[in-house]
C-alpha cells in the first residue's frame, strides 16, 4: 500500500500548486481552501487506493478539487443565505440599468477590447470577486480550462456531462467575467477612479 | 467564410477546440480581413490578461500543498519506509520536540491526534491559520460547529480569563472535527472537538479520564466529552486547561 500511496503522490507534485490555485479560486473564503484540498485529495487517494483506474490524472484529481469546493459551497450555503441576499440587493442597486446601463456598458466594452492591457492592470481584485457572479458549474469549467489547460472533451468526460454542455458553460463564464468586469470599469469611471 | 461566420467561431478558434476544416477556414479569413484579425488578437490579449492573473501564484502554493499532504496523511507512511522506525522517531522528536511526556494508553490515533493538534495550534500562533467563523458568543460558535459537523457542540470555555476568538473545521481520520481558537489571559489556546463518530480510535486510560501531554505548543489535555473527544493545547497552566474540559462546563 505505500508502494501505491508513493506512487499516488509522485503523479500528484506536479499539480500540486495549480490544485492550491484552483481550490483558492473555487473557494469564497481563502482559509477554507486548505480543508477543501485536504478533503480532495483524501477522496481522491481513497479511489485510487481502492483501484480506480486513472489515464488522465491531471483532469481526474482538478474533479475532486471542483466536488468537495461544491460539497463545501452547500454545507455553507444555509449559513451565508441572509448575507448573500443582502450583497445581492446591493449589487443591484450599483448596477446602471435600461438604455443607459446598456450604452455604458456598450462604451466600456469597446475601451477594454481597444486596450486590453489596460484592463489588465486593473484586474488584481477586481477579477477574483468577478468569478463570484459565475455559477459553480461556470467558474468550475472555465478555471479547469484555464488553470489545467483541459480541453473540453476532457472536462466533460470527468464531470460526466456532453461536451457542449461544457462549451456552453465557458462560453456564459467569458460572458458574465466580461460585462461583470465592464461593470466595474463603468462604475470606477463614474467615479473619476480611471486615469 | 465572411466576417459574421468567423466571429461566430471565435472562442472555439481561440481555446483550440474548432474541428480541422473550420480552424483553416477562420485561419484563411484572419489573413484577408484586417479587421477580424484584430479583433481576434485582441481578444486573445485579453483572454490571456485574465487566464494569467487567475493563474498567478502567490508563492506560497508549494509550501501549502506540503502541509496539505501531510495533513491528509499521504507523506508520512513514505517516511517511515525510508529509515527504521527507531531512526523516523528521532527525527520526529528532534524536528518538532515532539511529545516528550504522553503514554497512558496505548490506543493507536492518540499520538496522531496530539500531533495534529500540537501542529495546527502551532500554525495558529504564529498566525498562518485564522478562524473561519469570527464570532465571539460562544453560542453563535457552538451554533457554526453544530453546522458543520452535524453534531451537537455546547460548553465551550468563555467567560473569565477565557476570550473566544472563533472557530474552523480542520480534519482527523478523514472525518471533520471542530477547533475552536481561544485566549486565556491573553496566551493562544487550541481546543479541538472531535465528534463520537470521528472518536472511536481514541481510546483513553478509563482509570485516569484524562491524557496529559506537553508539546513544542504547551501543555495539552485530551479528556472524553458527552459529545466526543475534546483536545485543548497551549502554553498555559494544566489546571486551566482542565477546567477548560471540565465536564460540567
Amino acid at each position: 500500500m505505500s508502494q501505491k500511496r508513493d506512487e499516488f503522490v509522485t503523479r500528484l507534485r506536479p499539480v500540486g500548486a495549480a490544485l492550491v490555485i484552483l481550490a483558492r479560486r473555487l473557494v469564497a473564503e481563502r482559509c477554507d481552501a486548505e480543508d477543501v484540498l485536504q478533503a480532495a485529495l483524501g477522496a481522491a487517494w481513497g479511489r485510487y487506493a481502492a483501484g480506480e483506474d486513472v489515464d488522465n490524472f491531471r483532469a481526474w484529481i482538478s474533479q475532486f478539487v471542483v466536488l468537495e469546493a461544491r460539497n463545501h459551497a452547500r454545507r455553507r450555503s444555509r449559513r451565508q443565505r441572509c448575507q448573500t441576499d443582502l450583497a445581492d440587493d446591493i449589487a443591484e442597486r450599483e448596477t446602471p440599468s435600461g438604455i443607459a446601463g446598456l450604452l455604458e456598458a456598450e462604451i466600456a466594452y469597446e475601451s477594454c477590447r481597444t486596450t486590453p492591457q489596460a484592463l489588465a492592470e486593473m484586474l488584481e481584485d477586481e477579477l477574483v470577486s468577478a468569478l463570484d457572479s459565475l455559477s459553480e458549474e461556470e467558474r468550475a469549467a472555465f478555471l479547469l480550462k484555464a488553470l489545467f489547460e483541459l480541453r473540453c472533451s476532457e472536462i466533460a468526460e470527468q464531470a460526466q456531462v456532453p461536451e457542449g454542455t461544457i462549451m456552453a458553460r465557458i462560453h456564459r463564464a467569458r460572458e458574465k467575467l466580461r460585462l461583470r468586469l465592464m461593470a466595474d470599469r463603468t462604475r470606477d469611471s463614474r467615479s473619476g477612479e480611471l486615469p | 467564410m465572411n466576417c459574421r461566420d468567423a466571429r461566430h467561431y471565435l472562442a472555439l478558434y481561440l481555446d483550440s477546440e474548432l474541428e480541422s476544416t473550420k480552424t483553416f477556414e477562420v485561419s484563411r479569413h484572419l489573413e484577408a480581413c484586417a479587421a477580424c484579425a484584430r479583433l481576434f488578437e485582441q481578444e486573445q490579449v485579453l483572454e490571456r490578461a485574465i487566464v494569467e492573473r487567475l493563474a498567478r501564484r502567490e508563492g506560497d502554493e508549494e509550501e501549502v500543498f506540503s502541509r496539505v499532504l501531510q495533513k491528509a496523511r499521504l507523506t508520512r507512511e513514505r517516511r517511515l519506509t525510508r529509515r527504521s522506525l527507531l531512526a523516523a522517531a528521532a527525527v520526529l522528536v528532534a524536528a518538532l520536540g515532539f511529545l516528550w511526556w504522553s503514554v497512558a494508553t496505548h490506543a493507536a490515533a492518540l499520538p496522531e491526534i496530539l500531533a495534529m493538534a500540537a501542529r495546527d495550534h502551532m500554525h495558529f500562533v504564529r498566525g498562518e491559520i485564522e478562524p473561519i467563523c469570527r464570532e465571539q458568543d460562544p453560542r453563535e460558535v457552538s451554533r457554526f460547529l453544530n453546522a458543520e459537523l452535524q453534531a451537537e457542540v455546547s460548553a465551550l470555555p468563555h467567560g473569565g480569563d477565557w476570550n473566544l476568538l472563533g472557530a474552523r473545521i480542520c480534519h482527523f481520520e478523514g472525518e471533520r472535527i471542530g477547533y475552536v481558537m481561544l485566549e486565556h489571559g491573553g496566551v493562544p489556546v487550541s481546543l479541538f472537538v472531535v465528534p463520537e463518530r470521528a472518536s472511536g480510535t481514541i481510546e483513553i486510560d478509563p482509570a485516569e479520564e484524562k491524557h496529559c501531554f506537553e508539546t513544542e505548543a504547551g501543555r495539552g489535555m485530551v479528556r472524553r466529552t458527552e459529545d466526543g473527544v475534546r483536545v485543548i493545547v497551549g502554553r498555559v497552566a494544566m489546571a486551566s486547561l482542565e477546567e477548560a474540559l471540565a465536564p460540567e462546563r
